[in-house]
């Protein structure tokens, strides 16, 4: 990857695309959180919890093959490595709200605060679709 | 020209009772010709500037024999019992999934409509698509006839049936399942098969997609079963 200096800081180290989280039928009250997470800064990173006030609470996931069976396992983290990128995407390493508050409307935004082994964190105001854009 | 993808890939991690299914077919000619005639076309477009159209692999179905696959009744989400053969000269499509499933399953759903969108039938030529529970117990008629109201773009009916229907429809696509603990609240998630089974006109099993295959080659997959 070739990374121009154009002499001004990115505004964060983080950089959070394309983030989306999948609208709830009714009744449901778990669904999924999708972004890409950029790295701009020389260390790696690793997302370690995600929090939003939409739903009771939110857990890091990836989809596992076992025995020919899609899984969804917790996972503990995703590893952001340094001047790179992670994708949480469907069917991969994801985010899953549970506890969804009120039923996700395609156009509704969500709130999802990302934190970082630094401490740090990031808030992004988040899409809500039916499927990914 | 390496295009064909070998659909014996797709067994490497399947049930013992589906081992040594795999055979080949005389469609595996009619592959081939095909592939053939794409080269030809190729070769006769010359060296204009424009780029050749991007090639399109193909896959090589299969004959999975009397054993696997096949016909089946179920209960659609109006509340009609439905099998196959009511539908002579029709293929089908078929997954396995849940309602309450929150990430394989919607995505299923739209990798379906990309196939669609890409798949170019003529008049006469009518595919099918058939999502059918692993979890009777939740999924009711009416809660597949919402799910698919809300999250699919594509005509699909939802199945349902009772536990032993379900485990019978399951084995012979060797379609694994496995409930998950429940959480405080009840919920459970399912571990499930996620393959994307293609039935041909005569209510044969001929190929078993992943749901990472891209919706070209499901789509020219499809189109096999109506030279």
């Amino acid at each position: 990857m070739v990374i121009i200096t154009t002499g001004c800081q990115p505004a964060y180290d983080m950089e959070i695309d394309g983030a989306w989280v999948r609208a709830t039928p009714p009744d449901r009250d778990v669904t999924g959180a999708y972004l890409v997470i950029r790295n701009r800064s020389d260390q790696p990173r690793e997302l370690l919890a995600v929090e939003t006030p939409a739903a009771e609470y939110a857990e890091l996931h990836t989809m596992r093959q076992v025995d020919d069976m899609m899984e969804m396992e917790k996972i503990e983290g995703v590893v952001v490595p340094a001047q790179g990128e992670a994708a949480l995407k469907p069917g991969g390493n994801h985010i899953m709200l549970f506890g969804v508050k009120r039923q996700l409307a395609e156009g509704d935004s969500v709130s999802l605060t990302l934190r970082f082994d630094d401490q740090s964190t990031r808030t992004v105001t988040v899409e809500v679709l039916k499927s990914r854009p | 020209m390496g295009a064909k993808k070998p659909g014996h890939q797709l067994y490497q991690s399947t049930t013992s009772n589906l081992t040594g299914l795999v055979t080949r077919t005389g469609l595996v000619t009619r592959t081939g010709l095909a592939i053939l005639a794409a080269t030809a076309l190729l070769l006769s477009s010359g060296c204009r500037a424009e780029p050749p159209p991007p090639q399109i692999d193909i896959p090589e179905l299969l004959d999975y024999g009397e054993r696997f696959g096949g016909d089946f009744t179920l209960t659609d989400q109006d509340e009609e019992r439905f099998n196959l053969s009511e539908y002579p000269g029709d293929a089908f499509l078929i997954f396995f999934g849940y309602t309450y499933c929150p990430d394989a399953c919607p995505l299923m759903l739209s990798m379906l409509a990309a196939v669609y969108d890409v798949l170019d039938l003529e008049p006469g030529q009518d595919v099918r698509t058939i999502y059918i529970t692993v979890d009777p117990l939740r999924d009711t008629p009416e809660q597949l006839r919402e799910y698919l109201a809300y999250f699919s773009t594509v005509d699909v009916r939802g199945l349902t049936g009772s536990r032993e229907e379900i485990d019978a429809v399951a084995e012979r696509y060797g379609v694994l399942y496995k409930l998950q603990e429940p959480n405080e609240a009840g919920h459970y998630l399912v571990a499930h098969t996620t393959t994307l089974f293609l039935v041909d006109r005569e209510g044969r099993l001929r190929y078993r997609f992943h749901p990472s295959d891209p919706p070209e080659y499901i789509a020219a997959g499809i189109k096999l079963l109506f030279e």
